[in-house]
């Protein structure tokens, strides 16, 4: 007996252990957050995840409150200093991040250490705040893992665990959680907008859409991959070169830069609309961007937003900021026209152009328009002018100077999209023409891999309306300059040699493909989870019978499931802990288990002195484990009387059967 | 003197050493009997003659230091004959007990399936009173108060065997069996065993002897252990092959054997071996089969053991 090891006693090596576990968590759970905030509150949580680990090794005294007090004030001010505030995602995270550090410099006890790991939860779930893509899920569930496994080693009265036992303890854990998880995720009630209110002002600063356009400032458009929409047609996917979906109509012109007005406009019912011609219904799957329009092809009659409206310029908007991903279905008609009695009024403010501002294009329109027939045959002969002429598309089109439009038809010829719209207005407006630019998208991708059409910000695109015999007539001049542009993407329609390497690669076919793949996976995440909401919410409960759900019926629905499924986890876990009442008999088993895998079977009668002996006959080189196990499981068992059996002599037991490895026969 | 197991046990080898001298090649049936003695109980030896069944006896009463006294059991055998007699002392004008065999500390009663029942149950009775009552008269036994009984198994006529209710009384019965060849021929080679029994040293005085018997209660009894007696009793009382089962009488005594065990093998628990080392000895002649099993007498404990799982 007294070849037994010692009892282990948490000591000093299991505290460093712990500080070590507790530091791994909080380093891992900070660094989505570390890469945003500003570099000093980075440097003190390393500082002080350093100074705390070496208080521990060196086995110095915590700093006393003389330190810590000034330190937390000093902190506060730096925080409230560098980000002007201390509330909002930005400086929230910041003084929490701030404040986690300055928390790490006083745990002395589990408790404390407990505490730490709880704001480290709070961190993770803040993590969401910045990020939701799918990538950061795994991210994510791995922090919840190291955490929960942190606390296991944290609460630990005796030694930490052995890696292998926290693994299956973390994730009997997780798993149990699992259910609850999804029965919140899908009854908890849904509030309509995030309740924190993204005040980032991040979108503006990424290519896309804007309310409003002046060609001649930009001498370089940066062209982003980023997805601006997912669409899922019902039915056909329309040619590439019906695909325009509106997006903000620019009805104002200064002479230099188109600006979007639509918010003051007066609204359209659908019935005030003639429609006629093909439809197309899709579901669209917009990604936040900060602003009030929403995108449809045109022009919508139906959409399921249910905050949305249709303004007089047949434009799409939401009463709320697209703050969020949200999805909504529509249906889009090719023709339509507006019948309301005081349409004229409103066009005529499509006709103003300001005076004295790009002369030379007023000029050359009125001699252009006197030698034209008709309105549409002087549309014409513009276009035919873009066309045979020398304009270029092109994306680093020189900057333009006062009379921007003068200079673009008449001197560089070099221009995007929005030179051309803006130009094509102008040229239309200055002959009395009503006209607008329209911004939005043109064309997407199909991935092939699940029918989604994807539109991304590089697709942004400008083009015209003009007013012809009472109806809207879309003129996209940039078709005319380079067609490929309308029919192909924009890839095709670059000349310029330094798009070669980014042509390159979206040709790269396995490149491509993966690129798909991702996207199917991100949208299909992005449709059922991420854009989980109250309406989809509603459908469900709706299809679970609830004629009209409330509220109320959320609440009760998801307190049913949760107690159902807390009294089903509770029998489950007396069950299990009935089956395996005694752990030490199935430490046993596994040992007598192995033993018999390499072909020593204990019979069910046969003694455990006896079964050793019989054991070591025929397997020599394992007797001294054998013995040592057999020896420890014989005194826990039959001569440790009037107490449970001991958990650390317990734990070394199981470590031994662990580690047995018999040698077969 | 004996305050731990470790203790314990070193007495107890010495004993066994010293019986095994004269007793050879019956390590097993030595330490059996011993356990026997060390559980408080009374011990039935049953077998052919000549296989050193009285041997056995007098070479554990020499070492063990007890005062001894043999009792050949025969038909005519009185109560009288075993307890004593009063008989009338004419100097003091009145009855004086004269003490019979019974009264030593270790006595061996022969062939004690011969007397006629009424000399059993006198037998039977002092084992279970350790007292005799004679005249209205109570006597107390001398103490430590072992009772060896031997019984012939070969001749039945003429013979009042054991109802299973005394035999009950018995803590352990064990047979001694032919010794193996060498071993006899060693016997036959070497002295007298009778001659030799009186070189026989005594190990302990008489007197220690209860202190050894207080030393099992330092063996532990685990949970676990019990659930193994009880399941082995359970299937004694359930089983069909059985017509009479384990009385919570026998569990005890089961108990207590193991635990005599258990401390001449130096384990600080009852382990499930040392249970099943005595189960046959303390369980076998209280179980009686059912004639229609095809169970072999004498098999049926290591059909027991064999069936029921250790929990």
């Amino acid at each position: 007996m007294d070849k037994l090891p010692p009892l282990h006693e948490p000591d000093a090596q299991d505290k460093r252990t712990r500080i070590l576990w507790l530091l791994t968590v909080v380093l891992f759970v900070s660094l989505p957050h570390l890469l945003h905030v500003n570099i000093w509150i980075t440097l003190l949580l390393l500082g002080v995840g350093a100074w705390r680990y070496a208080l521990e090794y060196r086995n110095w005294g915590m700093p006393s409150a003389w330190i810590k007090v000034p330190l937390v004030f000093a902190a506060l001010a730096a925080v409230g200093f560098t980000y002007r505030s201390i509330t909002g995602v930005e400086a929230g995270t910041a003084l929490l991040l701030v404040m986690l550090a300055l928390k790490i410099l006083e745990t002395k006890t589990g408790r404390d250490l407990t505490v730490v790991s709880a704001i480290c939860w709070f961190l993770m779930f803040a993590a969401f705040l910045r990020e939701q893509q799918l990538w950061a899920i795994p991210y994510i569930l791995f922090g919840v893992s190291l955490s929960v496994a942190a606390l296991i080693q944290i609460s630990r009265v005796g030694a930490v665990l052995p890696s292998r036992q926290v693994i299956t303890k973390t994730a009997g854990l997780i798993i149990q959680a699992l259910p609850i998880m999804l029965v919140l995720f899908f009854l908890f009630p849904r509030i309509p907008a995030p309740f924190w209110a993204m005040s980032t002002g991040g979108y503006s600063a990424q290519t896309g859409l804007s309310d409003q356009m002046s060609p001649g400032d930009i001498s370089s458009l940066s062209l982003s991959d980023s997805v601006a929409f997912r669409v899922r047609f019902n039915g056909a996917i329309p040619p590439a070169s019906e695909r325009y979906w509106r997006g903000p109509v620019m009805t104002y012109f200064n002479g230099r830069e188109w600006s979007w007005a639509d918010r003051g406009e007066p609204i359209v019912s659908v019935e005030d609309l003639l429609v006629g011609g093909t439809y197309y219904e899709y579901e669209l799957m917009l990604e936040p961007h900060g602003r009030e329009w929403l995108l449809a092809l045109e022009t919508p009659v139906q959409w399921s937003q249910g905050k949305a409206y249709l303004s007089a310029n047949l434009q799409l908007i939401s009463q709320t900021p697209v703050q969020q991903r949200i999805a909504y279905t529509a249906r889009s008609y090719q023709l339509a026209r507006k019948q309301v009695p005081d349409v004229e009024r409103h066009i005529q403010a499509m006709r103003y152009l300001p005076t004295g501002r790009n002369p030379e294009t007023l000029a050359f329109a009125l001699k252009l328009r006197n030698e034209s027939s008709s309105d549409k045959d002087y549309l014409n002969r513009v276009l035919d002018m873009f066309r045979q002429q020398d304009f270029y598309y092109t994306l680093r089109p020189p900057r333009l100077g006062n009379n921007p439009v003068d200079e673009f038809l008449f001197t560089s010829r070099r221009g995007f999209c929005e030179h051309y719209a803006s130009a094509f207005a102008t040229l239309a407006r200055a002959a009395n023409i009503p006209a607008r630019v329209v911004t939005g998208y043109l064309g997407g991708e199909v991935n092939p891999i699940n029918n989604d059409l994807i539109v991304r910000q590089s697709d942004a695109h400008a083009w015209a309306e003009v007013w012809i015999d009472g109806n809207w007539l879309r003129a996209d001049p940039t078709a005319a300059v380079a067609p490929q542009r309308v029919e192909l993407g924009l890839d095709e329609a670059l000349s310029d040699r330094d798009f070669d390497f980014r042509r390159n690669m979206r040709n790269t076919q396995l490149f491509h493909q993966a690129i798909l793949s991702l996207d199917a996976v991100n949208a299909a995440w992005n449709r059922w989870v991420l854009a989980f909401g109250p309406e989809m919410q509603s459908d469900l409960l709706r299809n679970a019978g609830f004629d009209k759900p409330d509220m109320r019926d959320l609440v009760l629905l998801m307190a049913i499931s949760l107690s159902l499924l807390m009294a089903a986890l509770t029998y489950y876990l007396r069950f299990s802990i009935r089956s395996n009442k005694d752990p030490l008999l199935q430490i046993y088993e596994t040992f007598c288990k192995k033993l018999a895998a390499s072909g020593v079977t204990r019979h069910r009668s046969e003694g455990p002195a006896s079964f050793a002996a019989r054991a070591s006959r025929l397997r020599q080189t394992d007797r001294p484990q054998i013995e040592l196990i057999t020896q420890m499981y014989i005194r826990l068992r039959y001569e440790s009387v009037g107490s449970a059996a001991p958990t650390e002599e317990l734990r070394q037991l199981t470590e031994l059967v662990k580690a047995f490895e018999p040698t077969s026969g | 003197m004996v305050t731990d197991i470790a203790s314990a046990k070193a007495v107890t080898d010495k004993l066994a050493n010293e019986v095994g001298q004269i007793i050879l090649g019956k390590e097993q049936e030595i330490q059996l009997a011993l356990a026997c003695i060390l559980a408080g109980g009374h011990l039935l030896i049953e077998d052919v003659p000549g296989v050193g069944k009285t041997l056995m006896a007098r070479s554990l009463a020499r070492s063990l230091g007890l005062s001894f006294s043999r009792i050949q059991f025969t038909s005519d055998l009185m109560p009288a004959d075993v307890i004593g007699v009063s008989i009338y002392q004419q100097n003091d004008n009145r009855f004086v007990f004269h003490k019979g065999p019974l009264f030593a500390q270790m006595v061996l009663a022969d062939e004690v399936n011969r007397a006629a029942p009424k000399s059993q149950s006198a037998l039977l009775e002092a084992m279970e009173e350790q007292q005799v009552t004679v005249d209205g008269e109570s006597w107390e036994l001398p103490q430590p108060f072992v009772v060896i009984a031997t019984q012939n198994p070969a001749h039945q006529i003429g013979t009042y065997p054991l109802p299973e209710s005394q035999l009950d009384r018995f803590l352990m019965q064990i047979g001694l069996g032919y010794p193996s060849e060498p071993l006899e021929r060693k016997l036959l080679r070497g002295d007298d065993r009778r001659g030799m029994l009186k070189t026989l040293r005594p190990q302990i005085s008489g007197d220690e002897l209860p202190a050894l018997q207080h030393a099992i209660k330092l063996v532990e009894v685990s949970e676990a252990l019990l659930d193994y007696v009880q399941a082995l009793t359970r299937y004694t009382r359930e089983h069909p092959d059985f017509e009479l089962g384990l009385s919570p009488r026998a569990s005890i005594d089961l108990i207590n054997a193991a635990r005599a065990w258990a401390l001449i093998q130096g384990h600080a628990g009852v382990q499930p071996e040392d249970l099943q080392s005595v189960f046959a000895a303390v369980a076998d002649h209280r179980l009686r089969l059912n004639s229609a099993s095809g169970a072999m007498p004498g098999q049926a404990a290591m059909q027991v053991l064999a069936e029921v799982a250790i929990p």
